[in-house]
């Protein structure tokens, strides 16, 4: 293969909606710190190792990323071309590298391409192999987003496109406990294209663990559309797109089975305080303990749906700039795109839009229950609460209308014992004063009762 | 000299230098497209590139790419070698890329994480 190149297409999280403007993510940096840790230990050029001085976000090596403000462009570098300097290799010809940097919105962008030193340089699988390819996959990189490996050669016109792609693609993950999946092929201005996806068996369904690897085959010496400059911005947003649909669409499916949970807890709750409510033991207490627990887990389902929402937001978005670009390239491409690109806007972005609206609407209707089982729940508490009250002021008013009347009659008592002429009393004074006082006391009461039982009807 | 120039360069010394790779139509196509050339250097490239591509043309095709390959060196050996076959973003440290203008600014949300408290059970 000659012409031969290698490029990793990174695309990692800058911020997020929930920063303040002008702050960052707590991982930024982490896409550039990862390239130049790839420059101090295994790909060793010069200006890898040395990048943190040739990006704007670093001052003295430092992580600023104030020195991105303010800037029109999505350029990071420094200056216009970022050359990484070269490294040799044991046939003698030299390997080089080159940064493209960029800020994307809320996305640093990273295209680092390796090529050998002259387009001369046929690279069959040995020569892959100087270019340490196993270095750029998810693990070492790390990109929140996603990353692309893309090779791009010129083959014979006679070639085996296909099985070329395939030694290619093994070639690329030789040394690891990853295969290449073939996912689809096609053709990109005029070259077969051939599609690959890496997934980590641990993490499936993480997009972020992912490598979508891409051979392009020039077997027509075709030339001009590669330099296109136009080109190379609309693949490099259409990839940044399609990582960003992914990764997004993922964070909605979370969020959805998130809400999933809180809504089959609501139904659970709904149950509970049904059983409270139809139970003559229940306790004011139990039902104020479930009020204590609702608002927590009404709050989080509502922050799933309003997530959600932000989810197809960004998804819908997305979308669009994802058709923008392949509009374009096709334009670029004299009316030709890769059919599984044209696939992925016609099928996958209509399904996942559509799925998180229609997850949307399933969710909606439960926050509205939960608002009205707190509302519910709250005025049972509240009559309860009343009753309580309201029976704890009759006792205060029956007691004290008894006491009232029971210290009057035993103060006349206790004044007048000696005037009742009987000998029991004479004998026992201090007693019968006692015993007449109680018994004023237990008729006042039942009199008070009396009183407010007739308030009552 | 960029390189639609040079395409285009190459294109012309090729016809000046070897007719005999065009037939008597493709002459007269070549008149008709040159009373309907656009302005842009890109696009003349483009439209002359897609002429070439019929498989008819195949031989004028490969003597003019090889007549690019000698105007541009840079760009396939020994100059600056940038992105994917030698592809370069428009952006630069002063210039934002044609994209931007056309591409819808947004923001992702990352999930941050809901209450822990325990979920409990219903009462039997």
């Amino acid at each position: 293969m000659k012409k031969f190149s290698l490029t990793l297409y990174a695309f990692h999280l800058h911020h997020t909606l929930s920063e303040v403007p002008g702050d960052v993510d707590a991982d930024a940096n982490l896409l550039w710190e990862n390239l130049v840790k790839l420059g101090e230990t295994s790909l060793r050029f010069t200006g890898l190792k040395d990048l943190r001085s040739k990006l704007v976000c670093y001052d003295n090596g430092k992580y600023e990323p104030k020195g991105e403000q303010g800037r029109e462009t999505e350029w990071l570098g420094n200056v216009d071309n970022l050359d990484l300097g070269s490294l040799p290799t044991p046939e003698g010809f030299t390997i080089h590298a080159n940064l493209q940097p960029f800020l994307i919105n809320d996305t640093y962008a990273a295209d680092f391409t390796l090529s050998p030193e002259s387009v001369d340089i046929s690279i069959g699988l040995p020569q892959l192999q100087y270019f340490q390819p196993s270095e750029l996959l998810p693990g070492n990189i790390q990109p929140s987003l996603g990353q692309t490996i893309w090779i791009y050669g010129e083959v014979d016109p006679d070639a085996d496109c296909e099985q070329i792609a395939k030694t290619y693609a093994t070639a690329l993950l030789a040394g690891t406990n990853f295969n290449p999946v073939r996912k689809n092929q096609g053709e990109f201005f005029g070259n077969p294209i051939f599609e690959y996806q890496v997934n980590d068996s641990n993490t499936p369904n993480n997009p972020a663990q992912q490598c979508q690897i891409f051979i392009e085959l020039n077997h027509a010496q075709s030339s001009t559309p590669q330099f296109s400059e136009n080109s190379y911005d609309w693949l490099l947003n259409l990839l940044c797109s399609y990582h960003k649909i992914r990764y997004v669409y993922d964070l909605a499916r979370q969020r959805y089975a998130e809400a999933r949970a809180i809504y089959s807890y609501l139904d659970k709750k709904i149950l509970e305080f049904n059983h409270l409510v139809n139970n003559s033991q229940t306790q004011l207490s139990d039902l104020k303990q479930l009020l204590s627990e609702i608002p927590r887990q009404s709050l989080d389902y509502t922050r799933c749906l309003q997530d959600l929402a932000t989810h197809h937001t960004a998804i819908i978005t997305n979308i669009t700039n994802y058709q923008i670009c392949l509009d374009k390239l096709t334009a670029i491409g004299n009316g030709n795109s890769p059919q599984s690109w044209q696939d992925f806007l016609s099928k996958d972005c209509q399904k996942w839009s559509k799925q998180v609206q229609t997850d949307i609407n399933y969710l909606t209707p439960g926050q509205e229950l939960f608002g009205q089982l707190v509302d519910t729940i709250r005025g049972v508490i509240e009559t309860q609460q009343t009753e309580s009250d309201r029976s704890l002021e009759r006792t205060v008013q029956v007691l004290g209308i008894g006491f009232g009347g029971g210290a009057i009659v035993s103060g006349v008592v206790t004044a007048g014992i000696d005037k009742i002429n009987l000998p029991l009393v004479q004998k026992y004074p201090f007693y019968s004063s006692l015993f007449l006082s109680i018994i004023a006391t237990l008729g006042f009461i039942y009199l008070g009762w009396l009183i407010v039982k007739c308030k009552e009807r | 000299m960029s390189v639609y120039q040079a395409s285009i360069q190459a294109f012309a010394q090729v016809i000046d230098s070897q007719p005999k790779l065009l037939t008597h139509q493709d002459w007269v196509e070549l008149e008709q497209i040159r009373g309907n050339l656009p302005d842009d250097n890109e696009k003349i490239t483009e439209l002359v590139e897609k002429w070439l591509k019929l498989e008819s043309r195949r031989q004028l095709f490969q003597a003019y790419s090889q007549q690019l390959d000698l105007l541009i060196p840079n760009f396939d050996d020994g100059g600056v070698k940038t992105g994917r076959a030698n592809s370069k973003s428009s952006a630069s440290p002063d210039k934002p890329s044609e994209s931007g203008k056309e591409l819808l600014d947004n923001t992702i949300k990352k999930n941050s994480p809901l209450s822990d408290a325990p979920k409990s059970q219903p009462k039997p």
